[in-house]
C-alpha cells in the first residue's frame, strides 16, 4: 500500500513539473527582428518623401530564431519592411492590402520586357500572392509541435506589418510573408507599395525588386 | 519517510503555482501613454454597425463576442478624445460629425492551454479608419491589444473567455484613445476647423 501512495505522489509531482516546465515554455517570448534606420539596408528605393527597404529573411536559423519555423521548406520567405516618411509636414497612409507582388524572373529566357522603371521585369506568377498573416501561419505550421503552434500564430500576427499613417518624419516596419519555391533558386521578387499623401489625395507608389 | 519529503516538495509547488496564478487576468503590461490632456476641437460619430457588434470570432471550438466586447468598450474610451462623439449604427447616419471613426477588427487569435492553469494570452488587432466630411481617409491605424490569464476548470471556462476577450478589448480601446489623442493629423483636421469657426 505505501508503495503505491509514494508511486501515486511522485506522478502527480511528476505531471506538475511537466505542467511547470510547458508553462514556462508557453511564456517564452520571440526576440524582436532588430530594426536599423531605413539608410541602412542594402535593399531600398526611395521616391519623393518615402523611403521603403526591405530585408528578405532566408537564412533558416534566423527564421527558426525569430518564429521557431523553418519557412523556407514550407515555401515562403519572411520580408521585413521598413518605410520612413522623410517628409517635414506630410504624412502619408500606408494600407498593407494595397501592397502588390510579383514575383519576377531576370535573365529568364522567356522574359517579357516591360518599361517598368527601365527595369527588365517579367511577371511568371500572377497566381502568387501576399498572404495575410491571419491565414497564412496556419500553412505555414503544418505539422508543427500542436502545443507551441498558437503561440508562434501570435508571434507571426505580432510581427507583421499593419496597415499605419505615417507621420512626418515617421516610420513603421514589420514582416510579409512571400510565397516562393520550397526548393531551389527563387525568382526576383518585385514589391509595390503604394502610399497615399493624407493632404493632397496623391500617390507615392514606391517598387523594390530583390 | 521519503512520502513526507515528496509531500512537502508538493505542497510548495503548488503554494508557489498558486501565488503565480494571483494575476490571473492582466491586459498587456506595454506602456500605454496617459490619457490626453487636451480633447480633439472635432465633432465625431463613432460607426458601430449592427454587424460589427455581433462578430463572433471563432477559434477552434470557442467563440469569442469580440463585437460586442467592442461596442461595450470602445465609446467610453474614446468620449474623451473628442470634443463630441456620438455613436450611430451607419456612416450615413453620423449627421454633422466633422469626422467618421470606422473601426474593423483584423485579428484575433488566443494561445491554447493545456491545462486549467496554463497561461494563455489572447491578442486582437482592430483597424481604424478616420475620414473626413468629405469621406477622404485621413488617418489609418492598426491597434493591437493583448491580455493574459487561464482557461479555468470547466465551471469558468465561459466566463474566462469573456473576461479574456474584454481584457484585450480594453486594451485595444485605451491603446486607441491614446492614439487618436495624440494623432498630428487629427489634431492638423481640429486646428483647420478651429480656424473655420473663428469669426
Amino acid at each position: 500500500m505505501p508503495f503505491t501512495r509514494k508511486r501515486g505522489l511522485s506522478s502527480v509531482l511528476a505531471l506538475f513539473v511537466i505542467s511547470l516546465a510547458a508553462l514556462l515554455h508557453a511564456s517564452q517570448a520571440f526576440p524582436d527582428y532588430p530594426v536599423r534606420p531605413v539608410a541602412e539596408y542594402r535593399i531600398r528605393a526611395e521616391k519623393a518623401d518615402i523611403t521603403v527597404a526591405v530585408e528578405a529573411v532566408e537564412d533558416v536559423k534566423d527564421q527558426k530564431t525569430y518564429f521557431d519555423t523553418e519557412l523556407t521548406s514550407k515555401g515562403y520567405i519572411p520580408v521585413f519592411v521598413v518605410i520612413h516618411n522623410g517628409s517635414k509636414d506630410s504624412s502619408f497612409i500606408f494600407d498593407k492590402t494595397k501592397v502588390t507582388y510579383n514575383s519576377t524572373a531576370v535573365g529568364n529566357s522567356a522574359l517579357k520586357q516591360s518599361s517598368k522603371g527601365g527595369v527588365a521585369i517579367a511577371t511568371v506568377a500572377a497566381s502568387a500572392m501576399l498572404l495575410s498573416p491571419i491565414y497564412g501561419p496556419a500553412i505555414f505550421l503544418g505539422t508543427a509541435k500542436l502545443a507551441s503552434a498558437s503561440r508562434i500564430q501570435q508571434n507571426y500576427l505580432s510581427k507583421d506589418l499593419k496597415s499605419k499613417t505615417l507621420s512626418p518624419g515617421g516610420d513603421t516596419h514589420g514582416f510579409m510573408y512571400i510565397q516562393v519555391p520550397k526548393s531551389g533558386p527563387r525568382d526576383k521578387i518585385n514589391l509595390s507599395f503604394p502610399l497615399a499623401n493624407t493632404g493632397t489625395d496623391d500617390t507615392i507608389t514606391v517598387e523594390l525588386t530583390f | 519517510m521519503h512520502d513526507s519529503i515528496l509531500l512537502r516538495i508538493f505542497s510548495v509547488a503548488c503554494l508557489l503555482f498558486g501565488l503565480s496564478l494571483t494575476n490571473t487576468f492582466s491586459a498587456s503590461a506595454q506602456t500605454v501613454q496617459s490619457p490626453p490632456d487636451t480633447r480633439l476641437a472635432v465633432r465625431a460619430a463613432l460607426i458601430l454597425t449592427p454587424e460589427f457588434c455581433a462578430d463572433i470570432s471563432k477559434q477552434k471550438h470557442e467563440k469569442f463576442e469580440v463585437g460586442k466586447a467592442a461596442c461595450n468598450l470602445l465609446e467610453p474610451a474614446l468620449k474623451d478624445v473628442f470634443s463630441s462623439l456620438t455613436v450611430v449604427p451607419s456612416e450615413s447616419q453620423s449627421g454633422d460629425a466633422q469626422v467618421v471613426l470606422l473601426p474593423r477588427i483584423v485579428a484575433v487569435d488566443r494561445t491554447g492551454g493545456t491545462t486549467s492553469f496554463s497561461k494563455i494570452t489572447m491578442i486582437m488587432q482592430l483597424e481604424w479608419t478616420v475620414k473626413d466630411t468629405s469621406g477622404r481617409t485621413i488617418w489609418l491605424e492598426t491597434i493591437q491589444g493583448t491580455a493574459v490569464g487561464h482557461p479555468g476548470t470547466i465551471g469558468q471556462v465561459k466566463g474566462n473567455r469573456e473576461k479574456m476577450t474584454n481584457g484585450a478589448m480594453e486594451d485595444v480601446a485605451k491603446k486607441s484613445a491614446s492614439r487618436m489623442s495624440q494623432a498630428p493629423e487629427l489634431r492638423k483636421v481640429a486646428s483647420k476647423l478651429a480656424v473655420l469657426v473663428q469669426p
